[in-house]
């Protein structure tokens, strides 16, 4: 699964620290989420759409091979 | 968010380092000849006293260290430990599997112990090397 979650990190003008603290993970979380590394749960997913006040298909995308 | 009811307090953490610790080097020196006194025994084998609490110390401390939760346990922690738990896993199946084909009467004992503990040894090592490889690793863009 890709993500631009990077991207809206940006358009927030947040930090990965800035980001972990709101929706209550630690930060390696947050960097192993951009890196493609681990694909966080529903709980967390829909905590970054409450935050970045998008639908959750607009950071996360399914690849051909999900 | 919830998560596992079943991991001990973040302040056995340390504590378990400690015994950990603690355990290795008493095995060490067990394994160098050091030992003292007589463990409880049933007069077939003789254990000595230090050979028997660093076992207790190196499972204990695994334990504590393996088991406790971290400062900051997030789902990504989780990830990592269920991760490290079958990797040890795996390595105590091919310990076995080693120690049924290649190892006899008491060597193939002395094997499989060293499985029992190696199981728990790996887990904590693994664990504690990607937690740090995972802190290390980032990258900061502020």
């Amino acid at each position: 699964m890709k993500n631009k979650l990077k991207v809206c990190r940006a358009e927030l003008d947040l930090t990965q620290a800035q980001l972990a603290e709101r929706i209550g993970v630690t930060r390696q979380a947050i960097n192993a989420i951009e890196l493609g590394k681990f694909v966080p749960s529903t709980v967390i997913a829909l905590k970054m759409s409450r935050l970045f006040n998008k639908p959750i298909e607009e950071f996360f995308f399914l690849e051909e091979t999900d | 968010m919830k998560h596992s009811k079943f991991l001990l307090p973040y302040g056995f953490k340390s504590v378990g380092y400690v015994l950990l610790t603690l355990g290795v080097a008493g095995l060490v020196l067990n394994f160098c000849g050091v030992d003292f006194g007589h463990a409880p025994g049933d007069g077939m084998v003789e254990s000595g006293l230090l050979f028997t609490l660093s076992g207790l110390a190196l499972v204990l401390g695994c334990l504590f260290a393996g088991f406790s939760r971290y400062r900051e346990e997030d789902e990504y922690v989780e990830q990592l430990r269920h991760e490290s738990m079958l990797l040890a896993f795996y390595l105590y199946v091919a310990l076995l599997v080693a120690a049924l084909c290649f190892t006899w009467g008491v060597a193939y004992l002395y094997f499989v112990s060293f499985g029992i503990f190696a199981v728990l040894v790996v887990y904590v090592v693994c664990l504690t090397l990607r937690v740090a490889i995972a802190r290390k690793s980032l990258k900061d863009e502020e």
